[in-house]
């Protein structure tokens, strides 16, 4: 597998990637994108990342995953990170996998927050995507941060050893007022970000295809209706094996899910 | 932003970020936690080597092999004697990039146990920190516990609630009691004299323990009374924070756990330039 690690993007934005180059002469293959989640969701999935890479890269695909500013290995405090941010680090991450490529053909594939923050930038990126792969995508921000404060409380009285209800009233009785979530800060302002995605009403980007992976949950059935139609291409795949990405079974977990990852590899691939 | 990639070991196949200031402390060096990757719980190490970084420190954090991006190491090692040969390589990249001989090892839990082991095999190793190391059974520690959830009212109300079937069994919380199993301990007389033996040559060592061992340890005096056969010297610190969790997921934890830190190299290490930042 040749990887190379490095630093991209302005200085006073510069981010932390990795290019997996692809392992064989593929010319239809796409470049690919990989947008990771939001906080203690990004760490539980990065191996699941690299895996996902080396199978793209193997089928001939290059591949770029890379951090937000304020993530991981990039620069930035934690605090510093934001949805618009997000959006604007995708786009920054998309012309360099171009330029490293040389490649015009590009799909992006995200999971959960940078799913979202990926179906919103696609409105910016021209020449259109030849597709765009959300991953379990947070489809309503008010409810992906609905839970992401109960899953808070919840490991605040999984600690505590103490009932979760009785935590809540004590410590957590306005939820709204919590700033942060699993380890990581969430600032007002990052909170009102995510408040206020609903790709229920947003416009719809100009990805030649699209695709929804996840467990199956109405809401995204009906964000697959509503793409559909528009008249747009749009498919659904229901993950057999999924994670929940917070919970404490996901915390230092080698799992890998091997069905969902085939099913992303094969929709990338169908793009061929 | 003073940080750069690096490649090094055999084949290139070890991969970490290099955070390069101008003091004149020992480079720090910090890897994975568990099967985390190189950035840490919570991007704890991120935070840990920015943090010292405006101390003056300069650090390594890198993925042990066959962790985070770093590739498998050829077959033929046990896990334990290839991360203290990744530690090992991880120095030498340190000595050939910016220089200086000197280094401290930080690592939570597993990575704590590599920590000392280093230490044991490298004398470049001149500081270890060690965050949740192995925590042995201390009697005034455990009636600590046993009155604390003899008085926990909730506790009692759970029980009867579970016994009565009116409650489903859940989760058991994240504890040593239940983890550590799968997390083989040495026995106290041999992580013992390991410590002593380091305190011998002049290793300078911080503990720090949580809430994760508090049936073991909840004062710091205790480490002392259950190691008391042990002469250290005094070349050991500890502190113990039974109100935070194994990985310091509350953010007040995270801010606790930097200042000791900062604190710790200050006080062990004062001879680092202090006009370095990030």
């Amino acid at each position: 597998m040749a990887v190379t690690p490095f630093h991209f993007g302005a200085s006073e934005r510069t981010m932390f990637g990795v290019y997996h180059h692809p392992e064989q002469r593929t010319p239809r293959a796409p470049a690919v994108l990989l947008c990771n989640p939001f906080g203690e969701e990004a760490i539980r999935s990065f191996r699941i990342f690299r895996v996902l890479a080396e199978r793209l890269a193997r089928a001939g695909s290059p591949v770029l995953r890379f951090d937000y500013f304020g993530t991981g290995d990039s620069a930035g405090e934690c605090s510093e990170f934001s949805v618009a941010g997000m959006r604007e680090d995708i786009l920054t991450a998309h012309d360099e996998l171009i330029d490293l490529s040389a490649k015009q053909r590009c799909v992006w594939a995200g999971l959960g927050l940078g799913a979202s923050a990926a179906y919103l930038a696609a409105l910016e990126v021209r020449p259109a995507l030849a597709g765009l792969v959300m991953w379990d995508p947070a489809i309503s921000g008010t409810d992906y941060l609905d839970m992401l404060l109960r899953s808070h409380v919840k490991m605040r009285a999984q600690f505590l050893e103490q009932d979760v209800a009785k935590v809540q009233a004590r410590d957590f009785a306005n939820p709204s007022q919590l700033g942060e979530a699993l380890g990581f800060t969430l600032s007002p302002e990052l909170k009102t970000e995510i408040s206020a995605i609903d790709l229920l009403t947003a416009s719809i980007p100009t990805a030649r295809k699209l695709s929804i992976v996840g467990a199956g949950r109405d809401v995204q059935e009906d964000l697959a209706c509503r793409i559909g139609d528009a008249g747009r291409s749009i498919d659904l795949h229901k993950e057999e094996d999924a994670n929940s990405w917070n919970s404490d079974e996901a915390l230092n977990a080698y799992m890998v899910p091997v069905k969902t990852l085939d099913k992303i590899v094969a929709s990338i691939g169908g793009e061929q | 932003m003073s940080e750069r990639v690096v490649q090094f070991g055999e084949g290139n196949r070890l991969h970490g970020i290099l955070n390069q200031v101008g003091g004149n402390g020992p480079n720090i060096i910090l890897f994975n936690a568990g099967i985390v990757h190189r950035i840490g719980a919570h991007r704890l190490n991120v935070k840990i080597a920015r943090h010292l970084a405006s101390h003056g420190f300069s650090s390594l954090r890198f993925d042990l092999s066959g962790l985070g991006d770093s590739a498998a190491a050829p077959a033929g090692r046990g896990f334990e004697e290839q991360a203290v040969m990744d530690i090992t390589q991880a120095m030498d990249c340190v000595i050939s990039e910016i220089g200086g001989d000197q280094f401290v090892a930080i690592g939570m839990c597993s990575g704590a146990d590599n920590s000392y082991r280093a230490a044991l095999s490298d004398p470049r190793i001149k500081g270890i920190i060690l965050l949740d190391p192995y925590a042995y059974d201390n009697s005034a520690a455990a009636f600590e516990s046993m009155i604390s959830r003899v008085t926990d009212v909730d506790r009692w109300a759970r029980k009867a609630k579970k016994m009565a079937g009116l409650e489903k069994p859940k989760a058991v919380p994240a504890t040593a009691d239940d983890d550590d199993q799968a997390r083989p301990i040495p026995p106290l007389e041999e992580f013992g004299a390991d410590l002593e033996k380091l305190c011998d040559g002049g290793t300078k060592i911080y503990i720090i323990y949580t809430g994760f061992v508090k049936n073991q340890i909840t004062r710091a005096s205790q480490f002392f009374s259950t190691f008391k056969s042990f002469d250290f010297k005094h070349a050991i610190s500890v502190d113990v924070f039974p109100e935070f969790d194994h990985t310091y997921t509350e953010l007040a934890g995270q801010d606790k756990l930097l200042s000791c830190l900062s604190g710790w190299f200050n006080e062990k290490f004062p001879v680092a330039s202090k006009d370095q930042g990030t």
